[in-house]
Protein backbone atom coordinates (compact mmCIF):
# COMPACT_ATOMS: atom_id res chain seq x y z
CA UNK A 1 0.00 0.00 0.00
CA UNK A 2 1.05 3.32 -0.80
CA UNK A 3 2.33 5.81 1.66
CA UNK A 4 -0.77 8.50 2.25
CA UNK A 5 0.61 12.08 2.45
CA UNK A 6 -1.04 15.24 3.12
CA UNK A 7 0.59 18.39 1.64
CA UNK A 8 0.21 22.19 3.57
CA UNK A 9 1.62 24.85 1.47
CA UNK A 10 0.12 28.26 0.63
CA UNK A 11 1.57 28.08 -2.57
CA UNK A 12 -0.36 26.36 -5.28
CA UNK A 13 2.54 25.96 -7.52
CA UNK A 14 4.25 24.11 -4.57
CA UNK A 15 0.95 21.43 -4.00
CA UNK A 16 1.06 20.62 -8.00
CA UNK A 17 4.74 20.38 -8.20
CA UNK A 18 4.42 17.94 -5.39
CA UNK A 19 1.60 16.08 -6.69
CA UNK A 20 3.81 15.95 -10.52
CA UNK A 21 6.89 14.86 -8.47
CA UNK A 22 5.81 11.64 -6.12
CA UNK A 23 2.15 11.37 -7.02
CA UNK A 24 2.85 8.62 -8.56
CA UNK A 25 4.40 6.65 -5.91
CA UNK A 26 2.66 7.64 -2.95
CA UNK A 27 -1.29 8.48 -2.58
CA UNK A 28 -1.58 12.28 -2.14
CA UNK A 29 -5.14 12.15 -0.01
CA UNK A 30 -5.21 16.09 0.77
CA UNK A 31 -3.97 19.61 0.73
CA UNK A 32 -4.51 22.74 2.55
CA UNK A 33 -2.99 25.92 2.35
CA UNK A 34 -3.61 27.63 5.81
CA UNK A 35 -3.09 26.66 9.30
CA UNK A 36 -6.97 26.29 10.23
CA UNK A 37 -7.74 24.66 6.94
CA UNK A 38 -4.60 21.95 7.67
CA UNK A 39 -5.74 20.95 11.25
CA UNK A 40 -9.12 20.13 10.40
CA UNK A 41 -7.66 18.35 7.18
CA UNK A 42 -5.24 16.61 8.90
CA UNK A 43 -7.38 15.36 11.76
CA UNK A 44 -10.08 14.54 9.09
CA UNK A 45 -7.89 11.94 6.68
CA UNK A 46 -5.19 11.28 9.54
CA UNK A 47 -2.46 10.74 6.44
CA UNK A 48 0.78 8.69 7.63
CA UNK A 49 3.22 11.66 6.35
CA UNK A 50 2.42 15.12 6.49
CA UNK A 51 4.47 17.90 3.54
CA UNK A 52 4.55 20.93 6.18
CA UNK A 53 5.46 24.47 4.82
CA UNK A 54 7.75 26.20 7.50
CA UNK A 55 6.03 29.70 6.15
CA UNK A 56 2.56 29.95 6.52
CA UNK A 57 0.28 32.73 6.95
CA UNK A 58 -1.27 32.76 10.79
CA UNK A 59 1.61 30.69 12.59
CA UNK A 60 3.53 28.62 10.30
CA UNK A 61 4.47 25.16 10.19
CA UNK A 62 4.99 25.17 14.04
CA UNK A 63 1.21 26.29 14.64
CA UNK A 64 0.04 23.03 12.65
CA UNK A 65 2.65 21.12 14.53
CA UNK A 66 1.70 22.39 18.02
CA UNK A 67 -1.54 21.24 17.41
CA UNK A 68 -1.54 17.92 15.85
CA UNK A 69 1.29 16.33 17.20
CA UNK A 70 0.29 15.64 20.28
CA UNK A 71 -3.06 14.48 19.55
CA UNK A 72 -2.07 12.19 16.96
CA UNK A 73 1.71 10.97 17.54
CA UNK A 74 1.70 8.18 14.79
CA UNK A 75 1.46 10.78 12.40
CA UNK A 76 4.93 12.07 10.82
CA UNK A 77 5.49 15.08 9.72
CA UNK A 78 8.48 16.40 6.80
CA UNK A 79 9.07 20.29 6.69
CA UNK A 80 9.52 21.33 3.23
CA UNK A 81 10.71 25.50 2.83
CA UNK A 82 12.21 27.48 0.46
CA UNK A 83 13.35 29.78 3.48
CA UNK A 84 17.15 29.74 4.23
CA UNK A 85 16.46 31.17 7.72
CA UNK A 86 18.36 28.60 10.06
CA UNK A 87 16.57 29.62 13.24
CA UNK A 88 12.66 28.83 11.72
CA UNK A 89 13.99 25.42 10.53
CA UNK A 90 14.77 24.29 14.01
CA UNK A 91 11.98 25.36 15.28
CA UNK A 92 10.03 22.92 13.03
CA UNK A 93 12.40 20.11 13.83
CA UNK A 94 12.15 20.93 17.74
CA UNK A 95 8.84 21.30 17.24
CA UNK A 96 8.66 17.39 16.29
CA UNK A 97 9.31 17.16 12.67
CA UNK A 98 11.54 14.18 11.60
CA UNK A 99 13.57 16.06 8.40
CA UNK A 100 13.43 19.07 6.38
CA UNK A 101 13.81 19.32 2.56
CA UNK A 102 14.07 22.39 0.61
CA UNK A 103 11.75 22.89 -2.35
CA UNK A 104 14.45 22.21 -4.89
CA UNK A 105 14.42 18.42 -3.74
CA UNK A 106 14.21 16.61 -7.20
CA UNK A 107 11.32 14.04 -7.11
CA UNK A 108 13.24 10.48 -5.93
CA UNK A 109 14.88 12.54 -3.44
CA UNK A 110 11.64 13.68 -2.00
CA UNK A 111 10.18 10.20 -2.42
CA UNK A 112 13.16 9.09 -0.36
CA UNK A 113 12.85 11.71 2.24
CA UNK A 114 8.69 10.57 2.63
CA UNK A 115 9.77 7.18 2.76
CA UNK A 116 12.35 7.54 5.69
CA UNK A 117 9.95 9.76 7.96
CA UNK A 118 7.33 7.28 7.35
CA UNK A 119 10.06 4.85 8.55
CA UNK A 120 9.99 6.55 11.91
CA UNK A 121 13.95 8.00 10.53
CA UNK A 122 15.35 11.24 11.07
CA UNK A 123 15.94 12.85 7.46
CA UNK A 124 18.77 15.43 7.07
CA UNK A 125 18.74 17.69 3.85
CA UNK A 126 21.98 18.60 3.35
CA UNK A 127 21.27 22.22 4.06
CA UNK A 128 19.65 20.98 7.69
CA UNK A 129 23.24 18.98 8.36
CA UNK A 130 25.18 22.28 7.51
CA UNK A 131 22.73 23.80 10.48
CA UNK A 132 23.08 20.99 12.59
CA UNK A 133 26.91 21.08 12.52
CA UNK A 134 26.78 24.76 12.82
CA UNK A 135 24.29 25.11 15.91
CA UNK A 136 26.82 22.23 17.45
CA UNK A 137 29.71 23.41 16.79
CA UNK A 138 33.05 23.98 19.71
CA UNK A 139 32.75 22.89 23.19
CA UNK A 140 29.90 22.62 25.97
CA UNK A 141 29.44 25.51 27.91
CA UNK A 142 30.33 24.61 31.29
CA UNK A 143 27.31 23.48 33.20
CA UNK A 144 25.33 21.64 30.36
CA UNK A 145 25.62 17.84 30.01
CA UNK A 146 28.36 17.39 27.20
CA UNK A 147 26.74 14.18 26.50
CA UNK A 148 23.50 15.56 25.35
CA UNK A 149 24.89 19.12 23.84
CA UNK A 150 28.20 17.75 21.34
CA UNK A 151 27.53 15.56 19.05
CA UNK A 152 30.25 12.19 18.80
CA UNK A 153 32.96 12.13 16.24
CA UNK A 154 31.10 9.62 14.33
CA UNK A 155 28.07 11.25 14.05
CA UNK A 156 29.86 14.57 12.51
CA UNK A 157 31.25 12.52 10.01
CA UNK A 158 27.72 11.10 8.60
CA UNK A 159 26.24 14.78 8.91
CA UNK A 160 28.95 16.07 6.73
CA UNK A 161 28.59 13.61 4.03
CA UNK A 162 25.15 13.68 4.35
CA UNK A 163 25.78 17.52 4.07
CA UNK A 164 27.66 16.73 0.53
CA UNK A 165 24.51 15.37 -0.91
CA UNK A 166 25.78 11.26 -0.43
CA UNK A 167 22.67 9.00 0.50
CA UNK A 168 22.52 6.62 3.91
CA UNK A 169 23.68 3.95 2.15
CA UNK A 170 26.39 5.80 0.65
CA UNK A 171 27.29 7.41 4.05
CA UNK A 172 27.36 3.88 5.30
CA UNK A 173 29.41 2.34 2.47
CA UNK A 174 31.99 5.18 2.62
CA UNK A 175 32.34 5.33 6.27
CA UNK A 176 32.51 1.24 5.97
CA UNK A 177 28.93 0.83 8.44
CA UNK A 178 25.77 -0.38 7.26
CA UNK A 179 23.11 2.10 6.88
CA UNK A 180 21.10 1.01 9.93
CA UNK A 181 24.18 2.15 12.02
CA UNK A 182 23.93 5.33 9.97
CA UNK A 183 20.04 5.89 10.48
CA UNK A 184 20.94 5.08 14.43
CA UNK A 185 23.64 7.81 14.22
CA UNK A 186 20.92 10.44 12.69
CA UNK A 187 18.43 9.41 15.19
CA UNK A 188 20.88 10.17 18.17
CA UNK A 189 21.34 13.74 16.21
CA UNK A 190 17.91 14.49 16.23
CA UNK A 191 16.99 13.82 19.72
CA UNK A 192 20.20 15.69 20.62
CA UNK A 193 18.46 18.82 18.49
CA UNK A 194 15.23 18.15 20.47
CA UNK A 195 16.83 18.38 23.55
CA UNK A 196 19.38 20.47 23.83
CA UNK A 197 20.02 24.13 25.42
CA UNK A 198 16.81 26.25 24.15
CA UNK A 199 18.84 28.95 24.75
CA UNK A 200 22.35 28.11 23.19
CA UNK A 201 20.83 27.42 19.91
CA UNK A 202 18.27 30.81 19.60
CA UNK A 203 21.39 32.68 20.54
CA UNK A 204 23.55 31.00 17.84
CA UNK A 205 20.57 31.58 15.30
CA UNK A 206 20.71 35.35 16.32
CA UNK A 207 24.50 35.43 16.12
CA UNK A 208 24.32 33.70 12.58
CA UNK A 209 21.70 36.39 11.59
CA UNK A 210 23.89 39.22 12.40
CA UNK A 211 27.30 37.57 10.39
CA UNK B 1 9.98 70.53 -12.08
CA UNK B 2 11.88 74.20 -12.24
CA UNK B 3 8.81 75.47 -11.24
CA UNK B 4 7.91 73.70 -8.36
CA UNK B 5 11.51 73.93 -6.92
CA UNK B 6 11.55 77.95 -7.31
CA UNK B 7 8.20 77.94 -5.59
CA UNK B 8 9.21 75.44 -2.93
CA UNK B 9 12.18 78.41 -2.51
CA UNK B 10 9.62 81.34 -1.76
CA UNK B 11 8.01 79.76 0.40
CA UNK B 12 11.20 78.54 2.61
CA UNK B 13 12.06 82.39 2.10
CA UNK B 14 8.93 83.34 3.74
CA UNK B 15 9.13 80.64 6.57
CA UNK B 16 12.46 82.43 7.23
CA UNK B 17 10.92 85.64 7.34
CA UNK B 18 8.78 84.41 10.64
CA UNK B 19 10.19 84.09 14.37
CA UNK B 20 11.26 80.43 14.35
CA UNK B 21 9.80 78.62 17.17
CA UNK B 22 12.83 78.86 19.07
CA UNK B 23 12.30 82.20 19.69
CA UNK B 24 8.90 81.80 20.66
CA UNK B 25 9.34 79.07 23.03
CA UNK B 26 12.16 81.73 24.68
CA UNK B 27 9.25 84.25 24.73
CA UNK B 28 6.97 82.04 26.18
CA UNK B 29 9.03 81.16 29.04
CA UNK B 30 10.12 84.66 29.57
CA UNK B 31 6.46 85.35 29.85
CA UNK B 32 5.96 82.84 32.18
CA UNK B 33 8.61 83.81 34.23
CA UNK B 34 6.89 87.07 34.57
CA UNK B 35 3.77 85.94 35.69
CA UNK B 36 5.23 84.63 38.13
CA UNK B 37 6.89 87.98 39.13
CA UNK B 38 3.66 89.77 38.63
CA UNK B 39 2.01 87.55 41.32
CA UNK B 40 4.57 87.79 44.00
CA UNK B 41 4.33 91.78 42.94
CA UNK B 42 0.42 92.22 43.28
CA UNK B 43 1.05 90.69 46.92
CA UNK B 44 4.32 92.28 48.26
CA UNK B 45 4.56 96.08 46.64
CA UNK B 46 2.45 98.88 46.93
CA UNK B 47 -0.41 99.12 44.01
CA UNK B 48 0.92 101.51 40.98
CA UNK B 49 -1.74 103.48 39.14
CA UNK B 50 -4.67 101.63 37.27
CA UNK B 51 -3.19 102.04 34.01
CA UNK B 52 0.24 101.32 34.95
CA UNK B 53 -1.07 98.25 36.43
CA UNK B 54 -3.71 97.16 33.80
CA UNK B 55 -1.18 97.71 31.15
CA UNK B 56 1.47 95.81 32.89
CA UNK B 57 -0.80 92.58 33.69
CA UNK B 58 -1.92 92.47 29.55
CA UNK B 59 1.87 92.67 28.51
CA UNK B 60 2.82 89.89 30.90
CA UNK B 61 -0.12 88.03 30.13
CA UNK B 62 0.44 88.13 26.56
CA UNK B 63 3.93 87.79 26.81
CA UNK B 64 2.93 84.62 28.70
CA UNK B 65 0.17 82.99 26.53
CA UNK B 66 0.74 84.75 23.08
CA UNK B 67 4.13 82.95 21.75
CA UNK B 68 2.40 79.51 22.58
CA UNK B 69 -0.82 80.32 20.74
CA UNK B 70 1.44 81.15 17.83
CA UNK B 71 2.98 78.16 17.90
CA UNK B 72 -0.13 75.60 18.34
CA UNK B 73 -1.88 77.95 15.49
CA UNK B 74 1.54 77.10 13.22
CA UNK B 75 0.66 73.40 13.86
CA UNK B 76 -2.85 73.67 13.27
CA UNK B 77 -1.95 75.50 10.09
CA UNK B 78 0.20 73.01 9.07
CA UNK B 79 -1.86 69.85 10.11
CA UNK B 80 -4.28 71.52 7.19
CA UNK B 81 -7.77 70.17 8.87
CA UNK B 82 -7.33 71.01 12.46
CA UNK B 83 -11.03 69.59 13.32
CA UNK B 84 -12.40 70.06 16.46
CA UNK B 85 -8.89 71.54 17.32
CA UNK B 86 -9.40 74.15 15.29
CA UNK B 87 -12.54 74.94 15.86
CA UNK B 88 -11.74 75.26 19.64
CA UNK B 89 -8.96 76.79 19.37
CA UNK B 90 -10.62 79.66 16.76
CA UNK B 91 -13.23 80.33 19.39
CA UNK B 92 -11.60 79.91 22.52
CA UNK B 93 -9.96 83.27 21.00
CA UNK B 94 -12.76 84.81 20.34
CA UNK B 95 -14.01 84.72 23.80
CA UNK B 96 -10.89 85.62 25.32
CA UNK B 97 -10.55 88.75 22.90
CA UNK B 98 -14.22 89.94 24.08
CA UNK B 99 -13.74 89.20 27.80
CA UNK B 100 -10.28 90.68 27.99
CA UNK B 101 -11.57 94.16 26.26
CA UNK B 102 -15.01 93.60 27.24
CA UNK B 103 -14.47 93.52 31.21
CA UNK B 104 -12.26 97.01 30.74
CA UNK B 105 -14.44 98.81 28.75
CA UNK B 106 -17.31 97.85 30.79
CA UNK B 107 -15.88 99.40 33.50
CA UNK B 108 -14.73 102.47 32.18
CA UNK B 109 -17.21 103.17 29.95
CA UNK B 110 -20.85 101.96 31.13
CA UNK B 111 -20.44 102.01 35.43
CA UNK B 112 -21.50 104.52 37.31
CA UNK B 113 -17.98 104.52 38.90
CA UNK B 114 -15.40 105.82 37.43
CA UNK B 115 -12.98 102.64 37.95
CA UNK B 116 -13.52 98.93 39.32
CA UNK B 117 -10.05 97.81 39.25
CA UNK B 118 -11.58 93.92 40.65
CA UNK B 119 -13.47 93.70 37.68
CA UNK B 120 -10.48 95.07 35.30
CA UNK B 121 -8.38 92.01 36.86
CA UNK B 122 -10.85 89.17 37.01
CA UNK B 123 -11.82 89.85 33.51
CA UNK B 124 -8.30 89.98 32.23
CA UNK B 125 -7.30 86.85 34.03
CA UNK B 126 -10.66 84.93 32.56
CA UNK B 127 -9.57 85.91 29.24
CA UNK B 128 -5.71 84.81 30.15
CA UNK B 129 -6.97 81.32 31.43
CA UNK B 130 -9.34 80.45 28.78
CA UNK B 131 -6.78 81.89 25.77
CA UNK B 132 -4.50 79.15 27.52
CA UNK B 133 -6.85 76.22 28.08
CA UNK B 134 -8.84 76.68 24.32
CA UNK B 135 -5.94 77.70 22.56
CA UNK B 136 -3.18 76.12 24.04
CA UNK B 137 -3.80 73.36 26.11
CA UNK B 138 -6.96 71.52 24.20
CA UNK B 139 -5.78 71.69 20.42
CA UNK B 140 -2.13 70.82 22.20
CA UNK B 141 -3.82 67.49 23.48
CA UNK B 142 -5.79 67.08 20.62
CA UNK B 143 -3.26 67.19 18.07
CA UNK B 144 -0.66 65.14 19.96
CA UNK B 145 -2.95 62.03 20.78
CA UNK B 146 -4.10 62.17 16.57
CA UNK B 147 -0.34 62.00 16.09
CA UNK B 148 -0.17 59.19 18.17
CA UNK B 149 -3.34 56.96 16.90
CA UNK B 150 -1.39 58.04 13.47
CA UNK B 151 1.75 56.11 14.12
CA UNK B 152 -0.28 53.00 15.30
CA UNK B 153 -1.73 52.84 12.26
CA UNK B 154 1.30 53.23 10.37
CA UNK B 155 2.71 50.37 12.59
CA UNK B 156 0.01 48.11 11.76
CA UNK B 157 0.15 49.03 8.41
CA UNK B 158 4.13 48.57 8.28
CA UNK B 159 3.22 44.99 9.88
CA UNK B 160 0.76 44.04 6.99
CA UNK B 161 2.90 45.17 4.16
CA UNK B 162 5.35 43.12 5.62
CA UNK B 163 3.46 39.62 6.28
CA UNK B 164 2.12 40.12 2.55
CA UNK B 165 5.79 40.77 1.60
CA UNK B 166 6.88 37.71 2.98
CA UNK B 167 4.82 35.38 1.23
CA UNK B 168 5.72 37.13 -1.56
CA UNK B 169 8.96 36.64 -1.37
CA UNK B 170 8.54 32.99 -0.55
CA UNK B 171 6.34 32.77 -3.81
CA UNK B 172 8.88 34.55 -6.05
CA UNK B 173 12.12 32.09 -4.67
CA UNK B 174 9.54 29.34 -5.51
CA UNK B 175 8.17 30.22 -8.94
CA UNK B 176 12.37 30.59 -9.43
CA UNK B 177 12.96 27.22 -8.09
CA UNK B 178 9.90 25.69 -10.56
CA UNK B 179 11.81 27.64 -13.82
CA UNK B 180 14.85 26.12 -12.82
CA UNK B 181 14.36 22.62 -12.57
CA UNK B 182 11.73 22.51 -15.41
CA UNK B 183 13.54 24.72 -18.06
CA UNK B 184 15.75 23.65 -20.74
CA UNK B 185 17.03 26.88 -21.86
CA UNK B 186 20.32 27.34 -20.47
CA UNK B 187 19.89 31.26 -20.50
CA UNK B 188 15.88 30.75 -18.87
CA UNK B 189 18.31 28.88 -16.34
CA UNK B 190 21.01 31.35 -15.37
CA UNK B 191 18.94 34.29 -15.40
CA UNK B 192 16.50 32.55 -12.61
CA UNK B 193 19.83 31.59 -10.89
CA UNK B 194 20.76 34.91 -10.77
CA UNK B 195 17.54 36.40 -9.64
CA UNK B 196 17.42 33.89 -7.05
CA UNK B 197 20.52 34.74 -6.02
CA UNK B 198 19.93 38.39 -5.62
CA UNK B 199 16.81 37.77 -3.76
CA UNK B 200 18.62 35.17 -0.97
CA UNK B 201 21.28 37.41 -0.59
CA UNK B 202 19.10 40.28 -0.01
CA UNK B 203 16.85 38.52 2.58
CA UNK B 204 19.52 36.42 4.65
CA UNK B 205 22.10 38.44 4.07
CA UNK B 206 25.16 38.43 1.74
CA UNK B 207 27.84 36.21 3.28
CA UNK B 208 30.91 38.75 4.29
CA UNK B 209 32.96 38.70 1.60
CA UNK B 210 36.84 38.87 2.19
CA UNK B 211 36.84 35.65 4.20
CA UNK B 212 36.82 31.89 3.29
CA UNK B 213 33.23 31.55 2.84
CA UNK B 214 32.34 34.46 0.74
CA UNK B 215 35.26 33.37 -0.99
CA UNK B 216 33.83 29.81 -2.10
CA UNK B 217 30.44 31.83 -1.89
CA UNK B 218 32.15 33.40 -5.31
CA UNK B 219 33.68 30.68 -6.67
CA UNK B 220 30.26 28.49 -6.17
CA UNK B 221 28.68 31.53 -8.22
CA UNK B 222 31.42 31.61 -11.12
CA UNK B 223 31.13 27.91 -11.67
CA UNK B 224 27.33 28.32 -11.90
CA UNK B 225 27.20 30.94 -14.59
CA UNK B 226 29.94 29.53 -16.85
CA UNK B 227 29.39 26.29 -16.92
CA UNK B 228 25.68 26.31 -15.87
CA UNK B 229 25.51 23.77 -13.51
CA UNK B 230 24.05 23.46 -10.29
CA UNK B 231 26.05 23.99 -7.35
CA UNK B 232 24.76 22.72 -4.20
CA UNK B 233 27.05 24.89 -1.23
CA UNK B 234 26.87 24.10 2.37
CA UNK B 235 28.89 26.14 4.28
CA UNK B 236 29.82 25.74 8.52
CA UNK B 237 31.78 28.08 10.12
CA UNK B 238 34.28 30.44 8.10
CA UNK B 239 37.76 31.78 8.67
CA UNK B 240 39.81 34.60 7.38
CA UNK B 241 41.86 34.45 3.62
CA UNK B 242 45.18 33.67 4.77
CA UNK B 243 47.85 32.12 2.09
CA UNK B 244 46.21 28.35 3.35
CA UNK B 245 42.68 28.98 2.98
CA UNK B 246 43.37 30.61 -0.51
CA UNK B 247 44.80 27.69 -1.43
CA UNK B 248 41.98 25.79 -0.26
CA UNK B 249 40.06 28.18 -2.28
CA UNK B 250 41.56 27.17 -5.58
CA UNK B 251 42.12 23.74 -4.80
CA UNK B 252 38.12 23.92 -4.85
CA UNK B 253 37.67 25.92 -7.82
CA UNK B 254 39.99 23.05 -9.79
CA UNK B 255 37.85 20.18 -8.31
CA UNK B 256 34.40 22.21 -9.50
CA UNK B 257 36.32 23.11 -12.83
CA UNK B 258 36.88 19.67 -13.11
CA UNK B 259 33.58 17.86 -12.22
CA UNK B 260 31.86 20.67 -14.45
CA UNK B 261 33.94 20.16 -17.41
CA UNK B 262 34.07 16.19 -17.25
CA UNK B 263 31.61 14.53 -14.84
CA UNK B 264 28.49 15.12 -17.05
CA UNK B 265 26.04 15.83 -14.82
CA UNK B 266 24.33 19.41 -13.90
CA UNK B 267 24.85 18.99 -9.83
CA UNK B 268 27.75 19.52 -7.80
CA UNK B 269 27.70 19.54 -3.89
CA UNK B 270 30.33 21.35 -2.39
CA UNK B 271 30.52 21.03 1.79
CA UNK B 272 33.14 23.16 4.08
CA UNK B 273 33.89 23.25 7.32
CA UNK B 274 36.15 25.57 9.58
CA UNK B 275 37.17 24.65 13.66
CA UNK B 276 39.61 25.66 15.19
CA UNK B 277 42.06 22.58 14.36
CA UNK B 278 41.45 21.84 10.56
CA UNK B 279 39.87 23.37 7.09
CA UNK B 280 38.29 21.04 5.89
CA UNK B 281 36.03 20.89 1.96
CA UNK B 282 34.33 17.96 0.25
CA UNK B 283 33.63 18.74 -3.21
CA UNK B 284 31.28 15.76 -4.89
CA UNK B 285 29.49 14.89 -8.08
CA UNK B 286 27.25 12.06 -9.38
CA UNK B 287 28.82 11.97 -12.63
CA UNK B 288 31.28 9.39 -14.54
CA UNK B 289 33.76 9.20 -12.59
CA UNK B 290 37.35 8.01 -13.10
CA UNK B 291 40.52 5.01 -12.53
CA UNK B 292 42.39 7.38 -10.46
CA UNK B 293 45.27 5.02 -11.15
CA UNK B 294 45.38 5.99 -14.89
CA UNK B 295 47.53 8.39 -15.29
CA UNK B 296 46.82 9.34 -19.06
CA UNK B 297 43.34 10.00 -18.82
CA UNK B 298 42.38 13.20 -20.66
CA UNK B 299 44.02 15.55 -18.23
CA UNK B 300 42.07 14.23 -15.89
CA UNK B 301 45.41 13.07 -14.01
CA UNK B 302 46.28 16.35 -14.32
CA UNK B 303 43.88 18.45 -12.62
CA UNK B 304 43.98 15.77 -9.85
CA UNK B 305 47.40 16.38 -9.70
CA UNK B 306 47.61 20.22 -9.61
CA UNK B 307 44.61 19.74 -6.79
CA UNK B 308 47.13 17.59 -4.75
CA UNK B 309 50.24 20.10 -5.27
CA UNK B 310 48.23 23.39 -4.17
CA UNK B 311 47.26 21.71 -0.98
CA UNK B 312 51.06 20.26 -0.26
CA UNK B 313 52.65 23.27 -0.97
CA UNK B 314 50.56 24.71 2.22
CA UNK B 315 50.78 21.23 4.15
CA UNK B 316 47.45 20.20 3.51
CA UNK B 317 46.74 17.05 1.58
CA UNK B 318 43.77 15.98 -0.80
CA UNK B 319 42.06 12.34 -1.51
CA UNK B 320 40.36 11.96 -4.48
CA UNK B 321 37.88 9.12 -4.45
CA UNK B 322 36.31 7.82 -8.36
CA UNK B 323 35.73 5.13 -10.10
CA UNK B 324 33.89 5.12 -13.38
CA UNK B 325 30.36 5.34 -13.10
CA UNK B 326 30.55 6.30 -9.35
CA UNK B 327 30.97 10.06 -9.12
CA UNK B 328 33.80 12.03 -7.70
CA UNK B 329 34.59 13.21 -4.57
CA UNK B 330 37.26 15.23 -4.03
CA UNK B 331 38.31 15.86 0.16
CA UNK B 332 40.27 18.81 1.48
CA UNK B 333 41.99 19.08 4.29
CA UNK B 334 44.40 21.73 6.15
CA UNK B 335 45.53 22.56 8.82
CA UNK B 336 45.96 26.56 9.64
Amino acid sequence: MNIRVFVVDDHTVVRSGVRAEVGDLVDIVGEAGDVQAAITGIRDVEPDVVLLDVHLPDGGGRAILDAVAPTHPHIRFLALSVSDAAEDVLAVIRGGAHGYVTKAISGPELYEAITRVHAGDAYFSPRLAGFVLDAFRGTAPPGMDPELDLLTPRERDVLRLVAVGYTYKEVGARLSISARTVETHAAAVLRKLRLSNRRELSRWATARRLI
Amino acid sequence: MCRARRWHRTCSARDDGAVSPRWLVALGFVGLVLVVWLSWAIGHTPAPGPVVMFSSVVAVLGLAVGPWLILVGRRLVRSAAGGPAGVIFSRSLVFAAIIGFGGPILAIVALDEPYSPTLVMVSTAISGLLALVGGIVLPWGYLLTRTITKERAARVRAEERAAVAAHLHDSVLQALTVIQKRTEEPEVRRLARGTERELRAWLYGIPASGDFTGGVTAVAEEIEDRYDVVVELVTVGTCPLDPPATAVLGAIREALTNAATHAGVRRVSVFTETTDTELLALIRDRGRGFDPSVHTGPDRRGVADSIVGRMAQHGGSAVIRSAPGEGTEVELRMSP
